[in-house]
C-alpha cells in the first residue's frame, strides 16, 4: 500500500522543486512574478506604504516597551503610530501587544507543548511526519480509505492511537498547506524554509483544532495562522491565534463548525450596505449578485485575497487594535472604492471578478487605507445591524407593512429629543437619493428604531439599561436581548448626553476640574477600559450616520499632525454634532473633553470654555443628575 | 466589446475539498495547470464562451469550496445552476463515498432538470488509484450522471467535461424537456440567439419571466 503513496509524492514533488528554484522574492516573503502572470497570482510587488522616521520607531520601541493594554494612553498612542504605519519589523511586537498574547498564554490551562506531544503519538501511529506533507496527504488518504473498508466490514481492531476524526482533520490541514499562500517563500516548494513552515503552520494549526474542538479546522484558518506565522514565533502564533479566533472582540463570531455565524455576519454586511451604499446595493440586488458570493473570503481570510501586501497588513493591524468592526470597515471602504466601476456594469460575470479580485489600484495602500480612515464603523452599528439581523430571523424582514408606525416613532423620538435633530438631517440628505433605494436604508433606520422603542416599552429591560447608564458596566454579552438592549441603551445614552450637554452649557463657570468630574456618569474613569470609552461617544452618533462624511476625513487629517490623538474622530465628532444641531459652539467643547485623557482632559477644558457666563442656570449638577434627568424623556415616550 | 452568444448557462463545480475543482476550473478556462493554487474560500467564479453543435454558449461557472462546513454555503447555489461537475478524486476513496451526500444536495436543492456530469478527477495518478472506471460508472448510470475521468493537470477530458454537459443541457432545450424561460432554469438566451428568434414570444432578453400567454 505504501508504493503508491511515494510515487505520486515524488512525482509531484518533482513539480514542486522546479517551481521552487531560482525563485527571487519581494520584501515581504512573495515568490516575483513574471508580468504576464501577474494577473494569475493576482499580487503586486510594488508597495506603497510609508516608511517611520527612526525618531518615530524609537518612540514605537519605547511604546511598547512599556505597554499596557488596559492603558488608554497606550492605546491611543499605537492608534497613531498605525495610522502612520507600522514599521514592518516592528509588526509582531505590535501585534503581540494588541492582542495580548503573553497574558493569554500565562492564564490558559492549555499548554501548547504538551498538547503536540499528544498529537505526535497519533501522528506516529499513522506513520506521517508533519515534515513531509505531500506524503503525509498521500498516507493520510490511504488510512482514510482503509479506515472507510474497515467500517463497512464492521471489523473493530485493536484501538489505535487515532479516531477517524483525526485523520479526516489531519488530511483537511495537510491538504490546505500549500494552498495557502501557495507563493510565499515560507510556505511554496519544498525548500528547507517551506518545509519548516509548513510543519509550523500544521502543528499551529493542529493544535487550535484541539485545543476547541467546538470549532475545529475551518478552510480560511490556514492564511489567518500563517499571516502570524510570518510575524511572530510558532508558540506566539499559536495564541495570537488563539486570541482572533476566541476573542468576542476579534473573529469569534465568524467562525464555527458548520459557518451560520458567518452567514449571519453576511447579512449584517447586506444591512451595512443597504444602510450607507442604498444605490450600490440595490444595484447589486437587481443584477443577482448577493454579497454571499463576494464577502465570505473577505471574512474568512481577512483580505488576505488582496493584492497589495502592505495593505493587508495595514488592515490587520487595525483589526488588532480595534476589532471585528474594522473587518465591516474594511469591506465597505472596499465597496465605496469600487462602487464607481461597479455602478457602471450590469452584468454579473463582470461584476463578480471585480469583487473576487479586488484591483490593485484600489487595494494599494495610499488608496484603500485613506478609504478606510475615512469609514467609520461603530461597535454600536455593528450590535445595532446584528439584532436587525436576529429581528429578521425572528420576526421575518417586514419592511413595508410597519413604515406607519415607524415614521409614528420617529416623530415621538424627534419632537421631545429636539437635540436629536440630526434624525431630520439625515432624513433630508435621504431624500437625494432615488426613491428606491430610500425604501432600504431608511428602513434600517426606522427599524433601529422600533427595536429601541419595543424595548423602552419593557420594564424588565429599561431596568436593565439604567443599571446600564451607570459607569463601568462594560463586558459585552452574547445574545438577542442583550444586542437590542443595547440599541436602546444608546438611545437613552444619547439623551441623557444631550440633557447633560444643555446642564454643561449652564456649567461654564465652574471650575474645569468641576466639570470633569460632573461628567463621570458616563465619561471614562482614568484606567476604565479603552473600549468603554469608545462607547462613551456612540449614543450621539445614533442618529447621524449619513451625515458624518467630513467627519472621518477631519479626523484623518487630525491624527496626520495632531500631537494629542483621541479615540478616532471623538473630540471632532462632538464638534460637528454641534454644528449640525446648531445648537451654541460652547457646549461641544465640553464632550471632546471627555474623550481626553484625565491629565488632559484640564487643560482642554479650561481652554475651550469661554470665561463668560451663561444665564439661567438650570440646575446645580451633581453626580446622579444625569441619571435622574434621563427619566423624563423616557417617561414622555410612554405616554 | 460586447460578446455575442446563444445561451448562457450556470454551472457549478461541487466535491470533497482537495479533489481539484479549481485546478479544473483553470484548466478549463486559462487551458494550463495551476500549480500554485489557493484553496477556495466561499465561491470562485469564472466565465468562458464554448461552441457547442454550432451554438455559442457561455458557461458561468461557479467553482465551490469543499470542506464539509461549507455546504451550508454552497446549498444557495444550487437554486439556478443549469448544470454541475461533481468531482471526486480517483485515489482518494473518501471523496468517491461522500458523492451520494453530494448528490442528494444536488437533487433536493436543484432544479429537477439539472444535469450534472461526475469527474474522476486526477486521472493522471493512475498508479495510485483507488476508484475504478468500472465503479463509477455504474454509479453514474444508477444515478442517470455523466461519467467521464479527467485530468486538471494533462488537461485531459476537462473541457470534455464541460462540452459535454453543455451538449445535454443544449438537446433537452431543443427536445422541449427543458424550458429556458422558466424562472431557475439557469439558462438565459445571450445576444445572437435573440436576434436570430422569430417567435416573437420570445422577446425577454432575461428569459427570467414565465410567460403568461
Amino acid at each position: 500500500m505504501r508504493r503508491r503513496s511515494s510515487s505520486s509524492a515524488s512525482w509531484r514533488s518533482s513539480v514542486a522543486k522546479r517551481r521552487s528554484e531560482g525563485r527571487c522574492f519581494d520584501e515581504f516573503g512573495f515568490a516575483l512574478t513574471k508580468r504576464k502572470d501577474q494577473t494569475l497570482y493576482h499580487r503586486c510587488h510594488d508597495y506603497s506604504y510609508p516608511q517611520l522616521s527612526p525618531v518615530r520607531v524609537k518612540e514605537l520601541c519605547e511604546l511598547l516597551s512599556y505597554w499596557n493594554g488596559r492603558s488608554f494612553i497606550c492605546r491611543s498612542q499605537i492608534e497613531r503610530f498605525i495610522r502612520m504605519g507600522i514599521p514592518p519589523s516592528l509588526r509582531g511586537r505590535v501585534w503581540k501587544c494588541l492582542l495580548n498574547v503573553d497574558s493569554l498564554r500565562e492564564t490558559s490551562d492549555f499548554n501548547y507543548r504538551s498538547c503536540l506531544l499528544e498529537v505526535r503519538g497519533s501522528l506516529v501511529d499513522l506513520g506521517v511526519s508533519e515534515y513531509g506533507i505531500l506524503s503525509a496527504i498521500a498516507t493520510l488518504s490511504e488510512t482514510q480509505n482503509d479506515l472507510g473498508s474497515t467500517s463497512q466490514q464492521a471489523s473493530s481492531g485493536p484501538d489505535p492511537g487515532y479516531s477517524r476524526d483525526d485523520v479526516t482533520l489531519f488530511r483537511q490541514i495537510a491538504l490546505d498547506l500549500q494552498r495557502s499562500f501557495p507563493c510565499h517563500r515560507s510556505l511554496m516548494g519544498d525548500s528547507p524554509e517551506a518545509i519548516e513552515g509548513q510543519a509550523k503552520l500544521f502543528r499551529v494549526l493542529i493544535a487550535y483544532a484541539k485545543y476547541n474542538p467546538k470549532i475545529g479546522y475551518s478552510q480560511g484558518m490556514s492564511y489567518i495562522a500563517a499571516v502570524l506565522l510570518m510575524q511572530l514565533g510558532e508558540e506566539e502564533a499559536f495564541w495570537a491565534l488563539v486570541a482572533l479566533l476566541d476573542k468576542p472582540k476579534y473573529l469569534a463570531q465568524l467562525f464555527d463548525l458548520n459557518l451560520t455565524e458567518v452567514q449571519h455576519q453576511v447579512k449584517v454586511f447586506d444591512h451595512f450596505l443597504k444602510h450607507r451604499k442604498p444605490q450600490l446595493s440595490l444595484h447589486l440586488e437587481t443584477m443577482g449578485v448577493s454579497s454571499v458570493h463576494f464577502i465570505m473570503p473577505w471574512l474568512l481570510t481577512l483580505f488576505t485575497s488582496l493584492p497589495c501586501w502592505d495593505s493587508v497588513l495595514a488592515v490587520w493591524d487595525l483589526i488588532m487594535l480595534n476589532g471585528v468592526c474594522v473587518v465591516f470597515q474594511t469591506s465597505l471602504a472596499i465597496m465605496e472604492l469600487l462602487e464607481p466601476r461597479l455602478l457602471g456594469l450590469n452584468d454579473e460575470a463582470a461584476v463578480l471578478p471585480l469583487l473576487l479580485r479586488v484591483p490593485v489600484n484600489i487595494a494599494q495602500y495610499s488608496v484603500l487605507m485613506p478609504a478606510l480612515w475615512s469609514t467609520e464603523v461603530q461597535d454600536w452599528e455593528l450590535k445595532c445591524m446584528n439584532s436587525l439581523v436576529l429581528d429578521d430571523t425572528l420576526h421575518g424582514p417586514k419592511t413595508g407593512t410597519c413604515t406607519h408606525a415607524h415614521t409614528h416613532v420617529l416623530t415621538q423620538l424627534v419632537s421631545f429629543n429636539g437635540k436629536d435633530q440630526a434624525v431630520l438631517d439625515q432624513k433630508g440628505d435621504m431624500n437625494t437619493f432615488n426613491k428606491n433605494a430610500v425604501g432600504g436604508s431608511k428602513s434600517v433606520l426606522t427599524r433601529v428604531l422600533r427595536l429601541a422603542q419595543r424595548y423602552l416599552l419593557d420594564p424588565a429591560a429599561r431596568r436593565w439599561a439604567e443599571q446600564k447608564t451607570q459607569p463601568r458596566q462594560t463586558s459585552p454579552a452574547p445574545g438577542p436581548l442583550h444586542h437590542k438592549s443595547r440599541v436602546s441603551t444608546s438611545l437613552t445614552k444619547a439623551r441623557a448626553k444631550s440633557r447633560r450637554r444643555s446642564m454643561q452649557r449652564c456649567v461654564s463657570h465652574c471650575t474645569p476640574v468641576r466639570g470633569a468630574t460632573d461628567d463621570v456618569a458616563v465619561a471614562p474613569t482614568p484606567g476604565m477600559d479603552a473600549a468603554f470609552a469608545n462607547k462613551e461617544d456612540r449614543p450621539q452618533r445614533v442618529f447621524k450616520r449619513t451625515g458624518t462624511g467630513p467627519v472621518g476625513k477631519v479626523a484623518r487629517r487630525r491624527s496626520n499632525n495632531g500631537h494629542v490623538q483621541p479615540i478616532r474622530a471623538k473630540s471632532f465628532h462632538t464638534q460637528d454634532s454641534g454644528n449640525l444641531i446648531g445648537r451654541d459652539t460652547c457646549r461641544s467643547s465640553a464632550p471632546s473633553s471627555s474623550a481626553l485623557p484625565t491629565s488632559l482632559r484640564t487643560v482642554a477644558f479650561s481652554a475651550s470654555t469661554p470665561p463668560s457666563r451663561r444665564p439661567g442656570s438650570l440646575a446645580q449638577p451633581g453626580a446622579g443628575q444625569p441619571l435622574q434627568q434621563q427619566d423624563t424623556p423616557r417617561t414622555a415616550l410612554i405616554k | 466589446m460586447s460578446e455575442t452568444y446563444d445561451f448562457l448557462f450556470k454551472f457549478l463545480v461541487i466535491g470533497n475539498a482537495g479533489t481539484g475543482k479549481s485546478c479544473l476550473l483553470h484548466q478549463f478556462i486559462e487551458k494550463r495547470f495551476k500549480d500554485e493554487s489557493n484553496h477556495t474560500i466561499g465561491v470562485e467564479f469564472g466565465s468562458k464562451i464554448i461552441s457547442v453543435v454550432n451554438k455559442m454558449v457561455k458557461l458561468q461557472i461557479w467553482d465551490t469550496a469543499g470542506q464539509e462546513r461549507f455546504r451550508s454555503v454552497t446549498r444557495s447555489y444550487y437554486r439556478g445552476a443549469a448544470g454541475a461537475l461533481l468531482v471526486y478524486d480517483i485515489t482518494s476513496r473518501e471523496t468517491y463515498n461522500a458523492l451520494t451526500t453530494w448528490l442528494s444536495d444536488a437533487r433536493m436543492l436543484a432544479s429537477q432538470n439539472i444535469v450534472i456530469i461526475l469527474c474522476g478527477n486526477k486521472k493522471d495518478l493512475e498508479a495510485d488509484r483507488e476508484v475504478t472506471f468500472l465503479e463509477a460508472s455504474r454509479f453514474a448510470q444508477e444515478n442517470e450522471l455523466m461519467f467521464l475521468e479527467t485530468s486538471a493537470l494533462t488537461g485531459e477530458n476537462v473541457e470534455e467535461a464541460f462540452i459535454q454537459c453543455a451538449r445535454k443541457i443544449l438537446n433537452k432545450i431543443d427536445s422541449g424537456e427543458l424550458d429556458p424561460e422558466r424562472m431557475g432554469s439557469g439558462i438565459q438566451y445571450g445576444d445572437a440567439a435573440l436576434r436570430q428568434l422569430r417567435s416573437p414570444r420570445r422577446g425577454q432578453p432575461q428569459g427570467s419571466q414565465d410567460c403568461s400567454c
